[in-house]
């Protein structure tokens, strides 16, 4: 019989794996995430169709070697007198499990080698995105296909109260957008990749398509939705601090809604070209620009535009937001590289509009303590910086 | 049967007994023994409770990291400080714990088990040690700069490295000093394992563990230079103008991740491969056998050696290579699984029909055999492109590399000390409290990382200090298991202690199968200088 | 000059290690102009 503590350990271990086995089933039944994202394409079935084989596959195998490993462990123990055998070689063996297995990878490589052909094979779209990575948001830009020309940036939408815990967390928190990507169901999508500053990554997981975005160059994937309805993730490339806060959120609608929604933002575009010409209150540069901060730069100049020492400048008392408006503009436009030492740089916002620019920049400069001479910044002044 | 010539070494006293310069009555106390020592059971011994420092160290960050990710939300740290976290366990637990644990055992068990008087180059074993605390220190105090500790993971991406502060380049600063003192201990093991073997010792004599640390040592020469590259690439586009990783200038980040995983390949096979010398030289030993297949061993590890310089990619499918880059790599990746397969089976094998007793070290090696080879069946899945595509930065991977390293590479680690520590201390560990530990750290370590396979499947990515309600239940119980275990881990220290203050005298041989030099020819504990007459093997 | 087998040994080696570490950054280096 077993020592005492080998049985007293081994029951923990029976102890362990029931528990783990019982988690595992009782998740089941409560629906806790433990298996690929159901599919939202072809593509997505059919590598949720190869996971499955390759599971089925590796558990045989588990099972078999681990069955010789612990029948050892119980029928060959010198506790139950086994006298050691010493044998300690044998060449038909060795070629056997070295042929066999190879055998297996080949099997394992063939079904795949098609998926992944069929992945890499962006030609031919209906749809046309360019997709853009920002520390810390998508910006969306549809370049060929119905609803070229439509541009915009997505951003996260969770209150920072939440994040913070001073609220209840909504239910998509963390997955949720400002300004969603709408595609039409049923169409070949190419999505191209890019970044303005350092490396995202772009990612469905219903449709199988995982895309790293890398600044200066452009990459692609593509997915063909098989259904209508909401499909939410997040970026999935380390790019700073607020990686985990920067979701993507696809809307696939129908062909129908899919033509209003081009048209109701056909003519969004239009209004807000008038926007950037004509000259906005102050009273409504602030209320904008208190949107804008929020969503864009609390994350890091806090609420209370107290900064964080050593690492984001306060925005309170700021000689940049008091001074002239044209070096605060520059900075916010163009980002501060090296940042001032020894801060973390600041990015580039460029990819807002001139108008949330233009009112986050005059929010600051009226907020926090700050009443600036130069108080109003108007979305024209920001579009004529842009280089 | 050899006929052994050695001389047992004279026995130590330290005090107050005047030494002469070559240390024949053999060390001296105090600190500077330990700053001065050129032997290498002394810089084994250094190795060892270096690493293990750093193990706690990088285990705390870890129960930060779990800490803050035990609900959705921002609890303690802010997402900055989160990531500088993140990097630094990565660094601290690869570069600073485990690592320098089997460059430990490397120190300690070669020279004895090839009947070597002591590492080809001495002096140069005490600077290779000394180089690590000074590097350490450098990674922690990174914390301390202003901007903190690098926020970028420890694979140290390119564009996101140039925004980095100044702790950024004390991380390149002590990434150039560890990688010099792998180097060199590299160097010195090749030189100790080729040229210092006792006559009859021929190479395909040498214990299975010294033959993984041949092997090792090369990956080491190949490799460490070229991280060494990429980091002062890195270091040269922050600061003197170059643009290699930058497209502006001409360059590609991607450019980056091919070097750094160039190495990084070939790394995680210097991690694993003498955790297997050590585990090949464990279950023989309870297993009253001789380990299966040896030349398949020898063959199969070189085989895995080779094979890693040419599957970096993998872990780079989702940069946009052309689909035959993606293939390429599937295949040569999937190519590497029949040697590790082959030795898996071996190790099987040699217990097969043995004689089993289940000491500590064997149970650790079997928990090393069961959890590697699972860890090895996830890396099968990751290896496969559309699903890397939906696995790629999330959990997935994370689970999977945890197994590997440490139901792997930790757990040959504790195999290696038990089993070795009656002939480095001349005591018995507890047993009983022995397999607590490995009881306790078999369970919460898989409470920790298994449900992880799970949150990566259900695409929680990597690297981020908060997440999205689903993902909550599962980061709960690994967050908890996480605790388990980092305690569990003092009770090891405690019986280490135990055993060296108070533990039971050790018999010459306390392991009946155990047969290499080290316990055939040598008394336990094993003399401060040993086979400085070289035995003749026949 | 009679270098000792171990020392021949450390150093080629050190060799490849250097030349591996100065090669890559001069290729690319070179390679981007």
């Amino acid at each position: 019989m077993a020592s005492k503590p080998a049985r007293r350990g081994a029951t923990w271990a029976l102890v362990a794996i029931l528990g783990i086995a019982g988690a595992a089933f009782s998740s089941l039944a409560l629906g806790l995430e433990w298996n690929l994202r159901p599919a939202g394409s072809k593509l997505a079935a059919d590598i949720h169709e190869l996971h499955e084989y390759v599971m089925i596959l590796c558990t045989i195998i588990f099972v078999g070697v681990f069955g010789f490993m612990f029948y050892a462990c119980w029928a060959h123990r010198k506790s139950v007198g086994h006298k050691a055998e010493q044998f300690h070689e044998n060449t038909m063996v060795e070629i056997a499990w070295t042929v066999i297995p190879a055998i297996i990878l080949v099997v394992i490589a063939l079904p795949t080698t098609r998926v992944v052909v069929a992945q890499k094979d962006t030609s031919n779209p209906d749809l046309t995105i360019k997709v853009t990575g920002y520390q810390w948001k998508w910006g969306y830009d549809y370049v060929k296909g119905e609803g070229e020309g439509i541009s915009f940036v997505s951003t996260l939408a969770t209150p920072r109260a939440q994040i913070e815990n001073q609220e209840k967390k909504g239910e998509h928190y963390l997955l949720e957008v400002d300004n969603e990507l709408v595609v039409p169901v049923g169409k070949k999508v190419r999505i191209l990749t890019t970044a303005a500053d350092v490396v995202h990554s772009w990612w469905v997981p219903s449709f199988g398509a995982k895309q790293d975005a890398i600044p200066g160059f452009i990459r692609d994937l593509w997915f063909r939705p098989d259904a209508t309805g909401t499909f939410r993730s997040q970026c999935v490339e380390l790019c700073g601090k607020e990686h985990g806060f920067m979701p993507i959120v696809v809307k696939v609608v129908s062909q129908d809604e899919y033509k209003a929604w081009v048209g109701e933002k056909m003519k969004l575009i239009a209004a807000a070209q008038q926007d950037v010409s004509k000259v906005w209150s102050e009273a409504d540069l602030v209320a904008r620009g208190e949107k804008v901060y929020a969503s864009t730069c609390a994350a890091c100049h806090q609420a209370n535009g107290m900064g964080v020492p050593n690492a984001f400048p306060p925005l309170a008392g700021s000689k940049v937001v008091l001074g002239p408006k044209e070096e605060q503009i520059d900075i916010v436009l163009h980002g501060r590289k090296g940042g001032y030492r020894p801060n973390t740089e600041m990015p580039p916002q460029a990819a807002l509009s001139d108008v949330d620019l233009a009112a986050a920049i005059t929010f600051t400069r009226h907020s926090f303590g700050n009443k600036a001479q130069e108080g109003v910044v108007q979305p024209s002044e920001v579009k004529a910086k842009r280089k | 049967m050899s006929s052994v010539i050695d001389s047992h070494g004279h026995a130590h006293d330290g005090h107050g007994h005047g030494h002469d310069e070559h240390g024949h009555h053999g060390p001296y106390g105090g600190l500077m023994r330990w700053v001065t020592t050129t032997n290498h059971k002394d810089i084994g011994t250094l190795y060892l409770w270096f690493s293990f420092i750093m193990f706690l160290t990088g285990g705390s960050m870890a129960l930060v990291i779990r800490a803050e990710l035990f609900q959705p939300g921002i609890q303690f740290f802010n997402p900055d400080l989160f990531n500088q976290f993140t990097t630094m366990h990565g660094l601290i637990m690869v570069f600073g714990a485990i690592m320098p644990a089997f460059v430990g055992f490397a120190n300690w068990q070669i020279p004895m088990m090839i009947g070597a008087p002591d590492m080809a180059f001495a002096r140069l074993n005490n600077w290779s040690f000394w180089l690590l605390p000074f590097a350490a220190s450098l990674l922690v105090l990174s914390f301390f700069m202003p901007g903190g500790a690098p926020g970028v993971g420890w694979t140290l991406y390119s564009p996101l490295t140039v925004q980095m502060g100044i702790g950024m380049d004390l991380t390149i600063f002590a990434v150039h000093l560890l990688g010099m003192s792998s180097i060199l201990g590299s160097i010195n093991i090749i030189t100790t394992i080729l040229n210092l073997r006792a006559p009859g010792m021929t190479l395909m004599r040498m214990p299975l563990f010294v033959w993984t640390w041949l092997i090792t040592a090369y990956l080491l020469v190949a490799a460490m230079p070229v991280l060494a590259g990429a980091v002062t690439m890195t270091l040269t586009d922050r600061h003197f103008g170059t643009t290699f990783f930058n497209a502006a200038g001409g360059g590609d980040p991607v450019l980056y991740q091919h070097i750094f995983w160039f190495f990084g390949h070939p790394e995680v096979y210097i991690i694993a491969l003498p955790a297997f010398g050590v585990v090949s030289q464990v279950i023989p030993a309870f297993s009253r056998k001789p380990l299966f297949g040896y030349a398949s061993m020898v063959y199969a590890t070189s085989a895995i050696a080779i094979l890693s310089f040419i599957v970096w990619a993998h872990h780079m499918y989702t940069v946009g290579m052309p689909v035959t880059g993606q293939l390429f790599f599937m295949y040569a990746t999937t190519l590497i699984a029949v040697p590790t397969g082959v030795k898996v089976f071996n190790w099987v094998a040699t217990m097969w029909k043995g004689s089993l007793t289940f000491e500590t070290p064997m149970l650790f090696a079997i928990g090393f055999l069961f959890l590697f080879t699972m860890g090895g069946f996830t890396g099968l899945v990751l290896s496969l492109v559309p699903i890397d595509i939906q696995l790629h930065d999330t959990y997935y991977v994370v689970a999977h590399f945890h197994y590997v390293m440490v139901a792997g590479a930790l757990f040959s680690a504790f195999a290696g000390v038990y089993f070795w520590l009656p002939k480095w201390t001349g005591r018995m560990y507890d047993e009983t409290l022995g397999k607590w530990h490995f009881w306790l750290t078999m369970i919460f370590f898989n409470m920790i990382f298994f449900v992880q396979h799970f949150l990566g499947l259900a695409g929680m990515p990597r690297r981020i200090p908060d997440y999205p309600l689903m993902f909550e239940t599962w980061n709960k119980i690994s967050s908890i298991g996480a605790f388990g275990f980092g305690l569990t881990q003092l009770l090891f220290l405690y019986i280490v202690l135990k055993c060296i203050r108070h533990g039971e005298k050790a018999p010459q041989k306390p392991w009946e199968g155990a047969d290499s030099l080290e316990w055939t020819h040598l008394p336990t504990p094993a003399p401060y200088h040993t086979f400085e007459t070289q035995p003749i093997l026949k | 000059m009679k270098l000792s087998k171990n020392l021949q040994t450390a150093l080629i080696l050190a060799s490849i290690a250097l030349t591996t570490f100065v090669g890559i950054i001069a290729k690319y280096w070179i390679l981007n102009g």
